[in-house]
């Protein structure tokens, strides 16, 4: 029996008016919150949305379906070049653009992604390391392209006039970011209580018995490459705007690793882990940054300080907070509820998470 | 012609480098089932120790001894201390340990031993040997990375096929609780199992620094074409890690070479993902996958 | 020799064996017998340490062993055959059999190792290959071979005859009765098969859901008409 593995449908089931509506909520919470914050946190808020969109599509790749990817950085560096390469001498807009970029994207993930169907584990992500490794350097080798080790500028995005004309450039694309952020999170939420998702999950569980149960388990993975890979798109092209240079030195492997390690530390397959690592992948070295350079440290010290915390967070994290964040949250909310309903001894059901209470 | 043996012998001395480095992540993964992002980072450190160590005054031999040293004790800490406790969580949670302790190392090594770019010695001339009156483009310092890699690799050899200790910590990183029912220490077992790798990585690190100069991300590309060169031969096969990795020296040479050396890396890297989509276990890959 | 008292295991909240006792002799075959589940192999995994007990005791000549690692129990001359993956696939035959002679000096291995070629011929002819290329039987035949080279004092063998001809079985049972009367080797032996465990033991315990519900002679069990239809099925 063949089953048709993505069906537009699937993305209107009747959890979306609930999602439609936290997402609204979430909106209007953070443009107050970002109207009352000063430029550089703005500046900060849409980094933390535009990880969030790289994240969960990754986590969607690797927490759901089981590929992991060491290059989504690539896949960023596909979605900006695009917008770079789109905006330079044409004046097109946003609206154009960001769904331009993350087309190109997904057309380099699908490719991909029929590559990587037919790799696991460490294959797999030796694969993908290539792919971080190698695509940066074929903008430095046709600079005349795409400008070489400079990289491309991209004027910023002006706010609407209606805006006031003193509003800030940093707090609009935090609004960009934050609203393409929402939306991808309400149809990723969906797309993971679809069958679509229930295949991702089955996939990663037990290839074999998903593939007796009549899934196309190749296909299934290079859908699944292809949706990660147009967040990455749609990341890599704010990120274009966000930045105002795309250049290969932005998108080497550490943003590739830093993504991976983002969704480990928030929780691996869920929606609120790509947001809690997004928010450590950005202020822990923004916080570590800023206590460093009021430290009056050596500069090789100093300037070296926040690289060690973050390392060393990653490290402790995972001994302590093997399920990353939200797993641990789930676990302290269940713990809490069990203590509340004073029957500590039955938790069993209030997890109804990957079993980070250990089966 | 005359361009072709030169790089054939740059490719083989780079490639016995990375073959090192290949068949330590590999003796890893076969000890523990990881892949250790650390490894280029530890190598790059135990060379630091060895500057250190020439810069008060110890003879060279003496900081390649000390760094070897230091390289095994840091496999040992990072397996014993770091790794276990994460065994029996999701297998990423210790690719992240890894890339954690990477960034430690790389962020240390300025803080001790300062940032700025330092040049290496090596134990012999790096101008290329005389054959009578023709001048080859292979250094005594080439002869001797050649031969100390073969070394090491016979070395391991005939500790893994030949010695009861090899024996142990075959069984040991093959099947865990049989080991443990016929009296073996696993435990310990796989924690020599990472002494010895990072003995290897340390010494592709001393091998390598007189050509890149030694900074704190020196090992990063060398631990990427290890790493590759690893998968290229099979991440189960320790001969696999030294043709992938010789693989890779060629590979990278030759694409320079010919190519230009801003496509080396590219090059060498589709060469990388063609031969996986040939054999998606890499080219000597013999055990079948294990299905259910 | 080995004496088991009041050994409770449970697997989180599932109990797999209540309050286990009973005691082996030196020099004697007891068979453990009991239906799928019954915690036969646990009881075995317990032994060897593979599993902690939640409480009682086991002693070895008089020694507490049920909180030591498996490594140390084995060294201490307990050797183990589990149950189906006991040979070491990716290792060649050879291998696998030096890996049950490591704490024994080099002449008594030389010797084992051709008393264990003697005794199966298959694996002289294979003992440079990998131990993957083995049938079921053979493999079974490399997993006792290598318990034996150990030289064992106390023996666990959890179900040996799955996969082994009958004739092959019969003859390792004859062997390792042979080493029970000259070298005073004691053995726990589990099976299924109920009607061939009890010609060859001792003594036998029956296990019905973690508990003992019967100790005695192999031979009075086997007459005891109610017991065998209730729990040995035939």
């Amino acid at each position: 029996m063949r089953v048709s593995v993505f069906k537009w449908r699937s993305l209107l089931t009747p959890t979306l008016s609930r999602h439609l509506g936290l997402a609204l909520a979430a909106f209007i919470v953070l443009l107050v919150l970002s109207s009352q914050i000063g430029a550089y946190d703005d500046y900060n808020l849409a980094a933390i949305a535009i990880f969030v969109i790289a994240t969960t599509g990754l986590n969607l790749l690797t927490g759901v379906n089981g590929q992991l990817s060491l290059g989504h950085g690539a896949l960023m560096a596909v979605g900006a070049y695009s917008t770079s390469l789109l905006l330079r001498g044409h004046d097109l807009p946003l609206i154009l653009v960001l769904p331009a970029s993350l087309t190109a994207a997904a057309l380099v993930g699908a490719v991909f992604g029929v590559a990587a169907a037919r790799l696991r584990g460490p294959y797999l992500a030796g694969a993908t390391l290539a792919l971080a490794v190698g695509l940066p350097q074929i903008a430095t080798r046709y600079s005349h392209v795409f400008g070489g080790e400079e990289g491309l500028t991209v004027a910023p995005q002006v706010a609407p006039a209606w805006l006031g004309a003193d509003f800030p450039p940093e707090r609009w694309i935090a609004w960009i970011a934050i609203a393409a952020a929402l939306i991808t999170m309400v149809l990723l939420g969906n797309l993971l209580q679809s069958s679509v998702g229930r295949r991702f999950k089955a996939v990663r569980d037990h290839e074999a018995a998903a593939a007796l149960a009549g899934i196309n388990v190749a296909r299934t993975q290079v859908v699944a490459f292809v949706v990660s890979a147009a967040c990455a798109g749609l990341a890599g092209s704010l990120f274009a705007y966000w930045s105002g240079l795309t250049a290969p030195s932005g998108f080497g492997v550490a943003l590739s690793l830093q993504l991976v390690s983002a969704i480990v530390i928030g929780g691996l397959g869920s929606l609120s882990g790509a947001v809690w690592g997004s928010i450590v992948l950005v202020f822990v070295p923004a916080l570590t940054g800023g206590m460093a350079s009021s430290l009056n440290l050596p500069s090789a010290v100093g300037n070296n300080l926040p690289l060690l915390i973050y390392g060393a967070v990653l490290v402790v994290a995972m001994l302590l907070v093997p399920y990353g964040i939200d797993g641990g949250l789930r676990r302290l909310f269940a713990l809490a509820r069990a203590r509340w309903a004073g029957a500590a001894s039955n938790h069993k059901g209030v997890v109804d998470w990957d079993d980070p209470a250990g089966g | 012609m005359q361009r072709f043996v030169v790089l054939t012998l740059n490719g083989l001395t780079e490639g016995s480098i990375y073959a090192a480095m290949a068949l330590a992540l590999v003796m890893i993964w076969r000890a523990t089932q990881v892949v250790n992002f650390a490894q280029g980072a530890m190598a790059m450190f135990t060379t630091y120790l060895a500057l250190f160590s020439l810069e008060n005054g110890a003879p060279y031999w003496l900081a390649f001894v000390i760094a070897l040293g230091c390289g095994f004790a840091l496999g040992a800490v990072v397996e014993r201390v770091l790794v276990r406790p994460v065994e029996n969580k999701p297998p990423l949670n210790v690719v992240i340990l890894t890339l954690g302790v990477l960034l430690v190392l790389e962020a240390l090594a300025p803080m001790l031993f300062g940032g700025q770019i330092r040049s290496f010695p090596a134990a012999f001339s790096i101008v290329g040997l005389r054959l009578g009156s023709l001048q080859v483009p292979f250094s005594g310092f080439d002869l001797f990375t050649l031969v100390s890699v073969l070394v090491v690799m016979g070395l391991l050899l005939l500790l893994f096929q030949r010695t009861d200790l090899g024996l142990r910590m075959r069984a040991a990183a093959f099947n865990p609780e049989v080991s443990r029912l016929l009296g073996i220490r696993v435990g310990r077992m796989l924690t020599l199992g990472w002494a010895l790798a990072s003995v290897v990585g340390a010494l592709a690190g001393l091998l390598i620094a007189p050509s890149l100069l030694l900074y704190p991300t020196y090992m990063d590309q060398v631990l990427v074409f290890g790493f590759t060169g690893a998968i290229l031969g099979g991440l189960d096969s320790p001969p696999g890690a030294v043709v992938g990795g010789l693989v890779m020296g060629f590979a990278l040479s030759y694409v320079g070479g010919y190519l230009g050396s801003d496509l080396e890396t590219v090059g060498a890297l589709v060469i990388l993902i063609a031969v996986l989509m040939v054999r998606p276990r890499g080219l000597l890959a013999w055990r079948a996958q294990r299905v259910v | 020799m080995l004496e088991i008292v009041d050994l409770t295991v449970a697997y989180g909240p599932v109990v797999a064996l209540e309050r286990v006792s009973f005691t082996v002799a030196e020099g004697s075959i007891t068979s453990v017998l009991g239906a799928n589940g019954a915690g036969k192999t646990t009881l075995v995994r317990t032994i060897s340490g593979l599993v902690r007990p939640r409480s009682g005791s086991i002693r070895f000549n008089q020694k507490e062993i049920s909180r030591l690692a498996p490594e140390v129990i084995a060294r201490l001359g307990i050797g183990h055959v589990p149950e189906g993956r006991g040979v070491l696939a990716e290792m060649t035959v050879e291998e696998n059999l030096r890996l049950g002679g490591l704490w024994r000096d080099q002449n008594d291995r030389r010797a084992s190792l051709a008393e264990a070629y003697e005794l199966f011929r298959p694996l002289a002819e294979r003992r440079h290959l990998p131990a993957f290329t083995l049938s079921g039987g053979e493999r079974q035949m490399l997993s006792i071979a290598r318990a034996l080279s150990a030289r064992p004092r106390v023996l666990l063998l959890d179900e040996p005859s799955l996969g082994l001809a009958s004739l092959v079985l019969t003859r390792i049972m004859a062997r390792i009765k042979e080493l029970v009367r000259e070298r005073k080797l004691t053995v726990v032996l589990i099976e299924q098969n109920a009607r061939s465990a009890l010609s060859v033991a001792d003594d036998a315990v029956v296990l019905s859901l973690g508990r003992v519900v019967a100790h005695d002679q192999a031979r009075r069990l086997a007459s005891e008409e109610g017991l065998r239809h209730a729990y040995l099925g035939f």
